[in-house]
């Protein structure tokens, strides 16, 4: 499954996100939406979200570190 | 096994406590969702001894590091209870049950809400309460703060090199924080300040339209994409609220010492009555609290 995490800079939920997908296995691409605006607007559309980090997994978004969405998207 | 001490919490009373328990050599360990606490949130750190500017992730980073020194039990968790025995306590995770003689508890404090109309609704829809997280997706946006302390002020000085306009609405009639916060926002073209404005409502569709707020005996009206409450804390003491005394702002008491009214419970930072919430003097009481019930395990053997 095609995973991707949007980060800002400075967002310390961002890493511990991408920590837990790490620990998991999981690979994923990181974009930093403060450094491209076009895909900020793009993916607070698509996920009806605004803040860091929106994790997309598959087709489904999961707003912030939500341990347990992400698990079960993941069937980790 | 029984401890000697169960820190719960890692932020910077956590950590100083934890540097403390492990140079006395005292049995303990620490349980904490993450380590930083709201230093992880914070975006610039201007005032903690040694360091002119520091980021809070860097701060953090070397408070990591400091920790690194020392060999002691860890689990990341949220505590869901405690429980007092005969001689010690039980501390039960959600998987797992310790045992110590003593607990130090610094389980810091989270942002208030404002309690209005709109805001739950347009959580994580243009209302956040973490600048430091959300600030860059403001890119040329109209934001409003709502606050007056340092917090507000700190955030709306970040937002002015992303945003397009930065409203900021504070409730009383000048703000508390830093003087030379204030200067910088107040000499800051792209700022607007509202004192004794009172906001009621936060409006929008999908995302954040605007905000209502009074002012001048008139509700008035403005156009924002972003909403940053930043309007102070509450402490986090769900926890501990049968088990040690609070005072009405739901804060711990504790002692000069760092007692709370059970004498072998101690705490320290945020979570306390300690007048001004800040990080070096968060650390400070770790250090006390440590200390503390250190010399109490000491007279009980």
């Amino acid at each position: 499954m095609n995973v991707i995490v949007y980060t800002t800079p400075t967002c310390p939920y961002c890493h511990m996100a991408m920590d837990f997908l790490k620990k998991n296995n999981i690979d994923f691409q990181e974009i930093d939406v403060s450094k491209n605006e076009a895909i900020a607007i793009d993916i607070i559309n698509r996920s009806g979200h605004i803040g860091a980090p929106i994790i997309e997994i598959g087709e489904q978004f999961v707003a912030g570190f939500d341990e347990e969405k992400i698990k079960n998207l993941l069937y980790l | 096994m029984i401890y000697d001490s169960i820190i719960i919490g890692a932020g910077p009373a956590g950590i100083s406590a934890t540097i403390y328990a492990a140079r006395k050599g005292i049995k303990f360990k620490v349980i904490s969702e993450n380590i930083g606490g709201q230093v992880t949130k914070t975006s610039i750190v201007e005032n903690y001894t040694g360091y002119q500017e520091i980021t809070g992730q860097e701060l953090v980073k070397k408070f990591q590091n400091h920790l690194k020194e020392f060999n002691f039990d860890f689990t990341q968790s949220s505590v869901e209870k405690i429980n007092k025995d005969n001689h010690f306590y039980t501390v039960a995770t959600s998987s797992e049950i310790f045992q110590s003689k003593t607990i130090i508890i610094a389980t810091g404090a989270k942002p208030k809400e404002l309690n209005v109309s709109g805001e739950r609704e347009f959580r994580g829809k243009g209302v956040t309460y973490c600048a430091t997280c959300d600030a860059p997706l403001f890119h040329n946006k109209e934001v409003a703060v709502i606050g007056g302390g340092n917090s507000a002020l700190e955030s709306a000085l970040q937002l002015t090199g992303i945003a397009k306009m930065v409203y900021i609405l504070n409730i009383n009639s000048k703000f508390s924080g830093d003087k030379i916060l204030v200067n910088k926002l107040e000499n800051n073209g792209k700022v607007i300040i509202f004192h004794n404005a009172i906001t009621t409502e936060i409006k929008g569709e999908k995302f954040v339209k605007g905000i209502n707020f009074f002012q001048d005996n008139k509700i008035n009206d403005i156009s924002v994409q972003g909403v940053f409450i930043e309007i102070g804390f509450v402490p986090n003491t769900k926890l501990v609220e049968n088990l040690v005394k609070l005072n009405r702002k739901n804060e711990i008491e504790i002692t000069a010492s760092g007692q709370t009214s059970e004498k072998n419970i101690f705490a320290a930072g945020d979570c306390t009555n300690t007048p001004y919430k800040q990080i070096i003097i968060a650390s400070g009481f770790g250090a006390i609290a440590a200390l503390s019930a250190f010399n109490y395990l000491a007279k009980e053997k």
